[in-house]
């Protein structure tokens, strides 16, 4: 119900696409009734996103540690603390959960070019054979980023280490390494 | 930027909370500021095995080092915020409160999903996030990075101006910057030949839930707006911004739990020194270096890009996101430099307009009560503009109150002369 | 009789000036580096640094996909790779999971080339460009673990075939002709031995998962485990047993050991890198002008010295691996064989040349046995002046005592009395006449009870007597000739 497009509002002038989800532009509001009928309308309301029929996926005990594990925290929480945490986890994961019931279409996934706002779906930035090369002689180390060699110390920075390493306490255990 | 913070209230970060200087407080929660130095080698070029110094160098070295002192807060071990307090809003809730209380004349936040826009509305200064990418992220914590935006707080537009000028450049070093090409400077005539500005007032942001001063202060807005014989006002829509607060969390855990993973102790920063055979010392480091709000994030984070989570959540709100910017697009009349073959829309409108916030900021007693999906729908105003990286400012209008101006992506220029415009008026 | 299913997947590390995603000095094996001293920010991960991709490392990429046949894709993408270990800095590695840089790609493995029994197409998956990670050193006393991340960064690409693969011969000629052809480009800056080029082998038998071999060091080590795997899966499933899940093992150097099953794989939760913009190639500028600038392929080298200079594999071979001593080679046919007119000098070069350089333990170098002196010396064994054994010796001789060299060859072979026995032959049958007569028993045994295996023994007296001045064959000749017409005395 709250997903549709509200039918009060007249529309004379439609600029439309071909999905269900259309973005519009409205009638211009011209006269003080037509600005008071417009925000006497109200679509929907925040709450809405909170109603409890849990019917998603729940985070349960074993799941939760699990996740706690690739997270890479501990997993040796206190009853309290641990249901407060799974309650907390499922709250929010309800919350996300509204995403399910949203349908995309295949036909408009085609449109879909931009999913981050980065110049992907342009031809910018398109390499050829001589730009390439071009880009490869001017790329040179940026002292400000700590490229140029021997100029400062890595270690400085952690106040344990074994001379020049680095290092991890309980050893690593080879088995976890991808 | 309290990114270890996290959330929108700015009350759980390291030093202890931070208050709203447009509300009373009597007490200082402050018991002491102590004076910390310390001393950090001269930018010269000798500058290897020089370490950053907790005392005083010695006599040979000094010159080589720079002093730097600054004030730690200790708080009172049992301070009181009064009860009239409300929150300050974040995560820049710092910057903010520094610019209302008239402490410096302009700070520098970041935005991700309303996190300048809010405090600024709650402190009554102006706020503003440039299109993502404007400025260079080079140097700055990352928390989600397809939304971290960089943004300036001021009480004065031509500060923010100024100070826009200056950051509004390219940075290779930022593999996110917008092209020198890509970005729409400042044009002479913004508003010529008397051609009327359109302001578009998304239907989907007239929520049921908004606070009935804010509704007030709202309609006062728009009619006057309305009278303006320049602007023209038009109704639109755009349906994804009812999705776009479980879009975006979902988004900024995942980026959140991505990008806090480097943070285990070895290279830097904080190292628990405690370790068992069963937890090794890197989950010791980060349960207790962490606070709470942040571990949830990044557990629930963790779950949407897991195999439980990731075609259903993550992948969703990729392509939910995907589809909201395609939306806000279609309804501006500039054209979107990322997209350009798709825009222009010749009946579109030059910008849009909506409140920041759903209400008034929250007491801080009845903060603390408030869960964290609670919390999270105070940002269903900023947010579906975050996704969409549109240039925005938040307008003061009455205290705590504000609104926002948004732009077409790269039209930052564009909002601050409107937002000049309609400051005057 | 279990059919055998091999899949290769292999890590190999780009010559690059710089690293993958920051610009700190890629110095790959050179373990003699102060640890942590090539580092940027970015690949010590500190909080505010941020990747930029280096453009060396496409042009590897994409010189590797030619070589592998693939399709490069004009648009290719970053993930990240979560999981937490001490030499990770990210706490994730930056990879190209969902959108490599190239896909299907097929190498042919042939006889003619690759001196298998039979031809076979192996398929070629994805080849795609991550980061590689800092090394760590685990401390036995004290059971701490030392990091260093000059490693870290380094341009990886990864190269997964399919498993096409049914026999071992066919890995290790695999192996083999990916490191060359990689060494022909340029990419790469070594070998397995370095640990330049790493590979991981997934074996399967019948329908069953396949098993996942990890950290095996060279290429007879691969070998050996794949041999022991393959018997252990069959003895599995001969006893009743089957293999249904996928596990990783790995190699002790005698048996294979599993390092983790289903349930310690972990969720590696791959993410689109949110920060990274995408590759966006101009296919039709690009790879035209770029595999125009490579060099001739690998076996197109090999062709050319096969066709043309009359090579067998082996020898092909030999001079491949040795890119001085191919030119030497060629130099030397140019001088002795198109100029002379003489015959292809290749087996004196392959294996008297090289065997004088084992004994007298020396490496190659063109001045050893400069082109001139060589083409002087095939010129009279040619023409029969120097017997084939004399030769021998007498190039060992000239490789140690360079001095030597600047004397007219025949003046030394005369003055070492090498000089062959030759003209009419006279010298030659008083020889073998010497030797009869002196070999009583063994002549009695040869004519009169036909022990023809005692020639030998007479053959060998000669050519002493001879001083090795003559050719084994001509001494067999004459002596055969001459115990027809042998009588006992009486």
């Amino acid at each position: 119900m709250i997903w549709e497009v509200p039918r009060i509002v007249p529309w004379s002038l439609i600029i439309a696409k071909r999905y269900a989800s259309t973005s519009v532009i409205g009638k211009q509001i011209s006269t003080p009734e037509e600005l008071r009928e417009f925000l006497s309308k109200s679509s929907w309301s925040t709450q809405d996103l909170l109603n409890l029929d849990r019917t998603g996926m729940k985070i349960d005990k074993k799941l939760m540690d699990g996740l706690l594990d690739l997270t890479g925290l501990r997993k040796s929480l206190n009853d309290e603390d641990q249901s407060k945490l799974m309650n907390s986890l499922n709250d929010q994961l309800q919350f996300l959960d509204r995403l399910h019931s949203i349908d995309i279409p295949k036909e408009e996934e085609k449109d879909l070019k931009l999913t981050r706002l980065v110049d992907d779906a342009s031809e910018d930035g398109m390499l050829d054979f001589h730009k390439l090369n071009s880009e490869v002689d001017s790329t040179k180390p940026d002292f400000l980023k700590g490229e140029v060699e021997d100029t400062w110390n890595p270690i400085s920075l952690t106040k344990e280490h074994d001379e020049d390493y680095y290092i991890v306490k309980e050893g690593l255990i080879k088995k976890n390494k991808a | 930027m309290d990114e270890f913070g996290m959330g929108n209230s700015t009350l759980n970060s390291h030093f202890g909370p931070t208050l709203n200087p447009l509300y009373q407080q009597n007490e200082d929660i402050v018991s002491e500021y102590k004076q910390e130095t310390f001393w950090a080698p001269k930018a010269d070029s000798d500058l290897i095995n020089r370490d950053i110094l907790h005392s005083i160098p010695n006599a040979k070295e000094i010159d080589k080092y720079d002093e730097i002192r600054y004030l730690k807060p200790i708080l009172k071990s049992d301070y009181t915020i009064d009860s009239q307090m409300r929150i300050v809003g974040g995560s820049s809730g710092g910057a903010a409160a520094s610019v209302a209380a008239d402490l410096v004349d302009f700070a520098i936040g970041t935005d991700t999903g309303g996190s300048i826009r809010l405090p600024a509305c709650y402190t009554s200064t102006l706020g503003f996030k440039p299109s993502y990418g404007r400025i260079s992220r080079w140097g700055l914590i990352s928390y989600a990075q397809s939304l971290d935006t960089v943004g300036i707080i001021s009480k004065k537009l031509d500060i923010i101006e100024k100070v826009f000028k200056m950051l509004d450049v390219y940075d290779y070093g930022d593999p996110t910057s917008l092209a020198e090409n890509k970005r729409v400077r400042d044009e002479d005539n913004w508003f010529a030949d008397g051609r009327k500005v359109r302001i578009g007032l998304p239907i989907e942001f007239q929520l049921e839930n908004m606070g009935s001063g804010i509704k007030q202060r709202w309609m006062q807005l728009l009619e006057k707006l309305r009278q303006n014989k320049l602007i023209e006002l038009y109704p639109v829509s755009i349906p994804s911004i009812k999705y776009s607060l479980p879009v975006y969390y979902t988004l900024v855990t995942s980026e959140a739990s991505s990008n806090l993973s480097r943070f285990d102790g070895i290279r830097y920063g904080f190292r628990a020194d405690k370790y068992t055979d069963t937890e090794p010392e890197y989950t010791v480091t980060r349960s207790e270096g962490f606070g709470e709000e942040v571990k949830r994030r990044i557990t629930l984070g963790t779950f949407s890009l897991s195999s439980y989570g990731f075609d259903s959540h993550f992948m969703k709100a990729t392509k939910l996101r995907s589809r909201l910017i395609n939306e806000f697009n279609s309804v501006f009349r500039d054209r979107h430099e990322l997209i350009p073959e798709e825009s222009g829309n010749d009946k579109g409108v030059d910008f849009i307009v909506c409140p920041t916030s759903v209400d008034k900021p929250s007491i801080v007693s009845e903060y603390y009560n408030t869960s964290p999906v609670q919390s999270y729908l105070n940002d269903v105003m900023t947010t579906p503009i975050s996704l969409a990286g549109l240039p925005t400012i938040n307008i003061p209008y009455g205290k705590s109150e504000g609104f926002q101006l948004v732009g077409q992506f790269g039209y930052d220029y564009k909002v601050l002369k409107f937002a000049a415009m309609v400051s005057e008026s | 009789m279990h059919t055998l299913k091999i899949g290769l997947e292999i890590h190999t590390q780009l010559k690059t000036a710089r690293k993958l995603f920051s610009l700190s000095h890629n110095n790959t094996s050179n373990l003699l580096t102060k640890p942590n001293s090539q580092v940027s920010f970015f690949d010590v991960s500190l909080p505010g640094s941020q990747p930029r991709l280096n453009p060396q490392a496409i042009v590897c990429a994409l010189k590797c996909a030619i070589g592998m046949n693939c399709r490069v894709n004009a648009v290719s993408k970053f993930d990240r790779k979560h999981y937490f270990y001490g030499d990770q800095p990210l706490g994730y590695q930056i990879t190209q999971r969902y959108h490599a840089i190239a896909n299907d790609g097929k190498v042919l493995l042939t006889k003619r080339y690759d001196g298998l029994a039979e031809d076979r197409s192996i398929g070629i998956e994805q080849i795609q460009l991550e980061q590689d990670t800092g090394r760590s050193l685990y401390k036995l006393d004290n059971g701490t673990t030392d990091i260093d991340f000059n490693r870290s960064n380094i341009p990886l690409v990864e190269m997964v075939t399919r498993p096409d693969f049914n026999d071992i011969e066919q890995v290790r000629a695999f192996i083999k002709k990916y490191t060359k052809m990689l060494q022909n480009y340029d990419i790469c800056t070594g070998e397995l031995e370095t640990g330049a080029i790493r590979v991981d082998v997934n074996v399967n038998i019948d329908q069953f998962q396949r098993i996942e071999l990890k950290n095996i060091p060279t290429t007879s080590a691969i070998v050996n485990a794949i041999r022991y795997e393959y018997k252990r899966q069959c003895q599995v499933v001969d006893n009743g047993g089957s293999i249904d899940e996928v596990e990783t093992r790995g190699w002790d150097g005698k048996k294979t050991y599993r390092l983790r099953s289903k349930e310690d794989s972990i969720d590696y939760r791959y993410m689109p890198d949110p920060e990274l913009p995408a590759i966006k190639l101009d296919l039709e500028d690009v790879m035209p002008k770029l595999k125009q600038s490579l060099p001739m392929s690998v076996e197109d080298k090999m062709e050319r010295l096969i066709k043309q200079y009359g090579l067998k594999l082996r020898d092909v071979n030999i001079l491949m691996n040795d890119p001085e001593l191919l030119e030497y080679y060629l130099d030397l046919y140019e001088e002795v064989v198109t100029k002379k007119g003489l015959s292809n000098p290749i087996n004196w070069l392959v294996h008297d040349f090289l065997g004088c350089l084992t004994k007298s333990e020396k490496e190659f170098s063109r001045d050893l046995f400069p082109i001139r002196e060589f083409s002087g010396f095939l010129e009279l064994i040619e023409d029969g002046t120097l017997t084939k054994q004399n030769g021998k010796l007498l190039m060992m001789h000239l490789m140690n005592n360079k001095k030597d060299q600047a004397v007219p060859i025949r003046e030394l072979v005369e003055s070492f009395g090498m000089k062959s026995v030759g003209g009419d032959g006279e010298e030659l049958r008083e020889i073998c006449r010497k030797v009869i007569r002196e070999n009583e028993a063994i002549v009695r045994d040869i004519v009169e009870k036909k022990k023809r295996g005692k020639m030998n023994y007479l053959v060998g007296m000669c050519m002493r007597e001879s001083g090795g001045r003559v050719d084994a064959g001509a001494v067999k000749k004459e002596l055969a000739s001459e115990l027809e017409k042998w009588r006992p005395l009486e």
